[in-house]
């Protein structure tokens, strides 16, 4: 199996998980509404009948932001302008790549760990779902027969990602500062630290690779022991690490292709009437929900490359390890 | 003291230090009263990272005092150790001190002082640290010296001094970083003996400086082939023989002498040429990774050249140097007299100000800093405010506004948002929510190196800029300029206190501003005028009784048209518009109504007692209040509460934010999600 073919074989298989993949965006939506409510009521609050509205409907007032943000308490504090259009995908890109995602406000640590769980409680369904010989056709019996697995692979996972954006990261961090400290021109910190992310993010995107087929395995398996996964899942890379990188990387530049069409369409603050303001909103939701399918893309892809390296070159069939 | 020394002063004693000095750059008449002149010999030893240096101080005391002793600034030991008043101040902190290594410290050593006459007397055994400002007794950064004589009224004084600068890594605006040197406040440099007959020397706390007019001739040994910028025009370049050289740099009538050199330095220049203006030469020390700001730091230079000259006065020099800050060195956006440093980042593209903003901040300098020489010790915002005041004036006739930028990745990246558009640094003090105000955290009048955390920046930039803008929008631009150009011209190589500026403003404008100078530079009360209720009642018919004929009757048995009241039933409406004052300090302010027909009444309010009504009969409703509409009172804390608007729009407007705050919370959720 060629990465190419369990690419575009992995678009083919959203389809037949469109409704859980809408059931998440129906989550996300949810918590995002019921967030949201709280800032726009903030935002709301703030202006009463001041002009500042209107500014604020054709683009901004940064007088009032000045006003607004030093009195602003709970949610309304983490409101910023830079929210604005492609703002909203690189705010979160830029905490994302440094590692402090998971910073900031502690309703935000919540919700994120929550969605987390929801999406270790789905993954199991849509692996289920794209394996051609699974053994539980049902979606959310699948779901729940390896959440407790999956949960703890999760757990694993996260202690080897909190290693590298952790504690690596900040080892680099500390090591190039130490190496330039007596460097005066911005461009070599500047590709150092761009060498830097690059390192740490192969390793995590290789970490979340291994992850994902060894959750594939888990569930294609039934495999109860679920350290052995990551052990097996790794082993399958590094046989086939052309097709499994070339694949992941595939996927990974559909990401940043969505993030470029994104950043040359997203509305910026002009935006003004009613309609263009819902036009913006929805052109937000369609680039989260093609987001989450990428997400579930990557499963479909990978399971469908899984299942063909199997086929070629595993003499071990799946069922005897049970 | 080596024999090169020894000929210096044998020299300066039998001829006076004027003979010592190049005829070809003396000005005709000095600009200013050179009352603290240095010649200089100084070698780095870029091994040591060390500054050897002579010099010899010809001082004249210009009071009515004798002078018993003399004080002098020793800058560089604020860097000594973290029990200097600088370091153990709170704005420096203890993570950045942990980086530190044994040989980033710095000082400056005194190692003999000599009076000069026949024959020489050596003051070194009096010499004294003192504390003058906290008593802070391991503070090193004023010296006592006394004299054996005084110095009286109009004599004047030689002193030579030999000392040692150990250059530190940049703590602010001074060090080495690699083979980058910024050298500034690096020499003994005498403080400023006040007409009272008190020395002006304070210890280096939190602010900037304060010195007098004179005459610099610095020579300076550096390693050969390393490109250096001084102040002043390099006049004499000497190769040693031994691996150095010797740049001797020349500078009449400025207050301060700082030089910078590397090995790195891509060199420029221009010149800037405007009718009207006497013609500057700009040399530029560029970065080798900035080579393509070149005509970016260029532009922004002869921008303010071209408008605080035309607005204020010619620049006085004719010449200017322009210095690239190297990355982490710590000295970007400073000012030095005819040279400053500017800063930028490798990426930054031209939307954002970087570096056109500072350039034209420091370039600017050269004005309020340089030829108006206030104490920054004590009056930090004559120069600050104004600065800040004139640069955004600049930036806002001579570049497209601001836009919010955002720095990813560790800050390397910009990203620019063109459609959020904000404020001039001028326009508005509504960064402040009007109860917890910075502005209220001292008063701009109390001396700027006894500010409280957080408020000298507020005090030094942020308010007195809204000061001058209230004043520039209050008086007119003709008339403020003109008090500009007089404060300007009148105060050139000179030391203007606040009251001298105020006086100026009394003066040329004819009118008493105290008030307003009361309330904004005395008192830290805030400004905030904001529309109160806003009420639109339709005329009822009256209820109730009548007099009619001496009795009581109900209004039902009178004839309708008996009331005017009852006339317009129907027609008119009821307009009340209440204003009040929320804040202490009181302005007079406008205040326009809009109706519904988009009729404009423009009411004006002394503002100064709490509220005040306006009543309007008539048929339309009120559809629009706006208090201080031209926005003059820019130092109203709060401009959101300014305005009225019937049916404003602030449920689409909260919509409209909350629905791109929604999708960066979807987004981060989606993110958040690859960890699962
Ligand atoms: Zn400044």
């Amino acid at each position: 199996m060629k990465p190419l073919r369990a690419y575009f074989q992995g678009v083919l298989g959203l389809w037949r998980v469109k409704r859980y993949i809408l059931g998440l965006y129906a989550v996300n939506l949810m918590l995002a509404l019921a967030l949201g409510s709280v800032v726009g009521r903030a935002i709301y609050r703030s202006l009463g009948n001041s002009r500042a509205a209107e500014n604020l409907v054709q683009g901004f007032d940064s007088l009032w932001y000045g006003s607004f943000s030093a009195t602003a308490q709970g949610l309304a504090r983490t409101f910023h302008p830079a929210v604005v259009g492609i703002g909203a995908v690189f705010e979160n890109l830029n905490d994302f790549l440094q590692g402090r995602l998971f910073e900031g406000e502690g309703i935000f640590l919540g919700l994120g760990l929550l969605y987390l769980l929801l999406w270790t409680f789905f993954s199991a369904g849509f692996i289920s779902r794209f394996l051609s010989r699974a053994q539980t056709p049902d979606f959310l019996q699948a779901a729940a027969g390896f959440l407790g697995r999956l949960v703890l692979l999760a757990i694993l996972a996260g202690m080897v990602y909190y290693l590298l954006l952790g504690v690596f990261l900040d080892f680099l961090s500390g090591w190039i500062r130490g190496l330039t400290r007596d460097t005066t021109d911005e461009r070599i910190v500047f590709f150092l630290t761009l060498g830097k992310y690059g390192a740490v993010w192969f390793l995590v995107w290789w970490v979340n690779m291994v992850f994902d087929y060894s959750k594939i395995i888990i569930v294609d398996r039934n495999l109860r022991m679920v350290p052995l996964a990551p052990v097996e899942a790794f082993g399958l890379v590094l046989k086939h690490p052309l097709k499994t990188m070339g694949l992941y990387y595939l996927l990974g530049i559909t990401s940043t292709l969505m993030i470029l069409i994104y950043w040359m369409v997203a509305p910026g603050a002009g935006a003004s009437s009613a309609g263009e303001i819902w036009a913006a909103f929805l052109l937000g939701q369609l680039y989260i929900i093609l987001r989450m399918c990428l997400r579930v893309w990557f499963y479909s892809s990978q399971v469908a490359l899984y299942e063909g390296l199997y086929k070629t070159s595993s003499n071990q069939s799946p069922e005897e390890i049970g | 003291m080596n024999a090169r020394f020894r000929r210096l002063l044998l020299g300066l004693g039998t001829m006076g230090i004027c003979l010592a000095m190049p005829r070809a750059s003396m000005a005709a008449v000095p600009l200013s009263q050179r009352i603290a002149n240095y010649q200089m010999d100084v070698r780095l030893d870029v091994a040591q990272k060390t500054i050897y240096g002579r010099e010899v101080l010809t001082w004249i005391n210009t009071t009515m005092h004798p002078a018993r002793e003399l004080r002098f600034h020793l800058y560089y030991n604020a860097w000594m150790n973290d029990r200097s008043s600088w370091l153990s101040s709170s704005r420096y902190f203890a993570r950045a001190l942990e980086s530190l290594e044994e040989g980033d410290w710095g000082y400056c050593k005194v190692q003999s002082i000599q009076l000069l006459r026949e024959p020489p007397l050596d003051l070194t055994a009096g010499m004294a640290y003192i504390q003058p400002d906290d008593g802070n007794p391991h503070d090193r950064t004023v010296l006592r010296v006394p004299l054996p004589q005084p110095v009286f009224p109009g004599d004047t004084v030689r002193i030579a001094i030999e000392w040692v600068s150990k250059v530190p890594r940049p703590f602010a605006r001074t060090g080495v970083v690699g083979d980058y040197y910024f050298i500034a406040q690096w020499f003994p440099k005498i403080g400023v003996f006040q007409e009272d007959g008190t020395w002006n020397c304070h210890q280096f706390i939190q602010t900037e400086f304060f010195a007098d007019y004179g005459v610099y001739d610095v020579r300076l040994t550096l390693p050969t082939g390393w490109v250096v910028g001084a102040t002043g025009r390099e006049i004499e370049t000497t190769e040693n023989g031994d691996g150095t050289t010797t740049h001797r740099f020349y500078q009449e009538d400025v207050h301060d002498f700082v030089w910078t050199t590397s090995p790195h330095f891509l060199v420029y220049t221009d010149r800037f040429e405007e009718p009207g203006l006497p013609p500057v030469d700009l040399r530029l020390l560029l970065q080798p990774y900035n080579r393509g700001k070149k005509e970016r730091y260029f532009e922004a230079t002869k921008l303010a050249l071209r408008y605080y000259g035309g607005w204020f006065g010619a620049y006085p020099y004719d010449h200017l140097t322009i210095v690239d800050p190297a990355y982490q060195s710590r000295s970007g956006g400073m000012e030095y007299p005819t040279l400053f440093t500017g800063g930028s980042r490798w990426l930054s593209t031209s939307r954002t100000r970087q570096p056109e903003s500072v350039t034209i901040h420091e370039a600017g300098h050269q004005f309020w800093y340089g030829v108006v020489g206030n104490n920054e010790f004590e009056h930090a915002w004559i120069d600050e405010g104004f600065n800040t005041y004139s640069q955004s004036r600049v930036m806002s006739v001579a570049l497209p506004p601001p836009i919010l930028q955002r720095w990813y990745l560790e800050g390397f990246i910009p990203v620019l948002f063109p459609d959020v558009v904000l404020n001039e640094r001028f326009d508005g003090a509504d960064i402040y929510d009007g109860f917890r105000s910075p502005l209220k955290r001292d008063p701009m009048a109390r001396p700027s190196y006894r500010y409280g955390p957080g408020s000298y920046r507020v005090n030094s930039y942020n308010k007195p800029a809204l000061m001058l803008r209230t004043l520039e929008n209050y008086l007119g631009w003709d008339t403020f300029r003109k008090i500009l150009a007089t404060f300007y011209q009148r105060w050139q190589f000179n030391h203007p206190r606040p009251r001298d500026f105020f006086q100026v403003v009394n003066e040329i404008s004819e009118r008493n501003m105290d008030w307003f100078f009361e309330q904004a530079y005395y008192g830290s009360n805030v400004f905030d005028y904001a529309v109160g209720r806003v009420l639109s009642m339709p005329f009822e018919p009256t209820k109730g009784l009548l007099q009619n004929n001496g009795d009581f009757v109900p209004i039902s048995q009178v004839a309708r048209d008996t009331t005017p009241r009852d006339t317009a039933v129907g027609k008119l409406y009821r307009n009340l518009v209440y204003v009040r004052r929320w804040g202490e300090a009181t302005f007079p302010v406008e205040v326009r109504v809009t109706f519904a027909g988009g009729d404009t009444v423009l009411e004006r309010w002394d503002g100064r007692d709490r509220w005040v009504r306006f009543e309007y009969i008539r048929p339309e409703k009120v559809e629009s209040v706006e208090v201080d509409p031209r926005r003059v009172l820019v130092l109203d804390v709060n401009r959101t509460n300014n305005s009225w608007k019937r049916n404003a729009p602030a449920r689409l407007a909260g919509w409209k934010w909350a629905s791109k705050w929604m999708i960066w919370f979807q987004h981060k959720l989606e993110l958040m999600a690859f960890f699962h």
